[in-house]
């Protein structure tokens, strides 16, 4: 039987949510713009059999998925559980079976599998959609795909066999002029090991190249960064090892000592060209974006100091350090004409924010004007006695204007906690910028997850959508149109049962 | 004109029930006897909410898991929150 009293169990808005959901024509505030024709994709979600220690990574909780379906000016709201070989496991058993992040040493002995990490996988970390499929990702295994209409699980894909990698990365990056999607998978042939594997997808689905490097050590590789020349991937600060695995230990933890790699390589090379430029010691979980500037390469990434993750402890024992872990906009400039192996590194600004910054897409790998993100702003209200006190919340969306370091923003509410937002354009032709922003936020005193459609012009609130319930946090979220994926108008068929004569 | 939501409509409503010059309604619970009614209150029967004019319906109270939330919360430290709830 499941029990999640233990360990100073979570309550209030973060007491366990174990359900599926639907909701047909959601309660909607202020007016869903017409155009908007697609879905709002979100995967994250959490335990549904406890942890087995309290130490472990929340990145370890079980996959979610749930979308906000919106057609003419309507929304439906789906969410279910990704049904994975790990969640299906655990429910016939009727408990937890699987060991602590990432470490298939410390799962029940009948689901080890040391020699296929993958099959443990959790899949709750982003949505992707391509070539007209939906897909969950996690970047221990390969992706899941996904029935975009009723999110069904629909098991994983390795691209007809030409997707060689074992794992695949949750930040694949589409380009915008050639659709091809770039993907690729770090210990990409098993645990710990340091090869890393880049395919490029065509629009169609295919894989058309393939390039295997080594990377300098082992580490989270979890974003990269495309130019139209290159492909860049940042390597930092965290560590593994099968000796940290076997002795019980989450699969990462914190080296202060590490250097920062950036790898740069031709997206139409073999790989013999990469380059590792070397610079102190930083965390880069998420990329912005990047282009080309004649023989330099502009990267553009929300970059911390050090651990930004207080559940990954350091190698050294030290404690976590909040102020290490914050994260500020910041542009490397990488020259490849130059023989060093050195960059440029400048802060563009001093404020804190969030590492989970979007950009229009269609400016992807090109050059670009605006970033999209949230922040904690301290000088907006805060209602403490309706939502609890010592929160921090990320209360803020903004835009920042690479042009003229302009900031635009648009507050919440002051018992809100934002996540990760999408950016939508007005039209295919709408210059960038023009469209609006996509996002949920947990509404701690009503209890409820709310998203909002706020215009990325203004910054002004356009609607807001009700759930009568609190919903799984994401992790990653992302914006899909109806162009994009086949996506059914009506949230089920015209009753076909029997008719009383 | 703005339009006006369905939920703003509701709150109004309450608002427009509550301030209202109403016969005697009771604060005190259903104990209290009709002649100490006062005020219009939010009760609940059978777990559906309602505007109690009589005074003898049961009171509502807030759903204990806002109480739940702030006192859960008051108890972590910013660390610890970010440990067990990264993604909240």
């Amino acid at each position: 039987m499941v029990d999640f009293t233990k360990g100073g169990p979570a309550s209030g808005y973060f007491a366990p949510l174990r359900y599926e959901a639907d909701v047909y024509d959601c309660e909607v505030e202020g007016v869903i713009p017409r155009e908007l024709d697609g879905a709002f994709y979100r995967v994250g979600g959490e335990y549904f059999y406890p942890p087995i220690r309290e130490d472990d990574s929340p990145f370890s909780i079980d996959g979610f998925i749930s979308s906000f379906r919106f057609k003419n000016g309507i929304v439906d709201f789906k969410a279910r559980w990704i049904k994975t070989p790990r969640f299906l496991n655990n429910l016939a058993a009727r408990k937890q079976l699987y060991g602590v992040y990432r470490n298939p040493f410390t799962h029940d002995p009948s689901v080890q599998h040391l020699d296929k990490p993958y099959l443990g996988t959790v899949m709750n970390t982003a949505p992707i959609a391509h070539h007209g499929k939906l897909y969950a990702l996690k970047e221990d295994a390969q992706p899941f795909e996904m029935d975009p209409n009723t999110l069904e699980t629909l098991g994983p894909w390795n691209f007809n066999g030409a997707y060689k990698a074992q794992t695949f990365s949750a930040h694949p990056k589409v380009d915008p002029v050639t659709g091809d999607m770039i993907c690729y998978g770090y210990e990409a042939t098993g645990l710990c090991t340091d090869d890393l594997w880049i395919y490029t997808v065509s629009p169609k689905g295919k894989v058309k190249h393939e390039i295997r490097i080594k990377v300098p050590y082992v580490s989270t590789l979890h974003d990269m960064v495309l130019t139209q020349k290159y492909l860049i991937f940042p390597v930092y600060g965290y560590v593994t090892s099968i000796e940290r695995l076997k002795a019980g230990h989450l699969h990462w933890a914190w080296d202060q000592t590490k250097p920062t790699y950036w790898g740069i390589l031709r997206r139409d090379g073999d790989g013999k060209d990469v380059r590792w430029f070397k610079g102190p010691t930083s965390s880069v979980m998420h990329t912005i974006n990047a282009y080309d500037e004649g023989d330099k390469v502009i990267v553009d990434a929300p970059i911390s100091d050090g651990n930004p993750f207080p559940f990954f402890p350091s190698v050294d024992g030290s404690p976590w350090s909040p102020k290490l872990a914050q994260h500020t906009l910041r542009r490397l400039t990488f020259d490849m004409s130059s023989k060093a192996d050195t960059y440029q590194e400048k802060i563009l600004d001093p404020q804190d924010v969030v590492d989970l910054a979007r950009v229009d897409d269609r400016f992807l790998s090109l050059p670009y004007k605006y970033v999209y993100s949230m922040m904690a702003d301290p000088t907006k209200p805060y209602d403490a006695a309706r939502a609890g006190a010592n929160n921090r919340v990320v209360n803020t969306y903004f835009r920042y204007d690479l042009s003229n370091g302009q900031w635009l923003k648009y507050f919440v509410g002051d018992v809100h906690n934002l996540q990760e937002l999408s950016f939508i354009p007005r039209s295919a032709t709408a210059p960038e910028g023009d469209g609006w922003l996509i996002g949920t936020a947990s509404n701690y005193a009503e209890m409820r997850t709310e998203l909002v459609i706020v215009d990325a012009l203004t910054m002004q609130e356009q609607a807001r959508v009700i759930l009568p319930f609190r919903m799984t946090p994401q992790v990653h979220a992302r914006w899909y149109s109806a162009q994009e994926l086949p996506l059914t108008d009506k949230p089920m068929p015209p009753y076909k049962g029997r008719v009383q004569s | 004109m703005s339009k006006l939501s369905r939920r703003q409509f509701l709150g109004g409503v309450s608002v427009a029930v509550v301030i209202a010059p109403l016969p005697a309604v009771t604060l005190a619970g259903p104990s209290a006897s009709f002649s100490q009614v006062q005020y219009a209150a939010r009760a609940v029967h059978q777990q559906l909410s309602f505007i109690d004019l009589s005074g003898h319906a049961g009171r509502y109270t807030a759903p204990a898991g806002n109480h739940s939330t702030r006192a859960y919360r008051a108890g972590l430290s910013e660390e610890e929150f970010l440990r067990k709830h990264w993604f909240s």
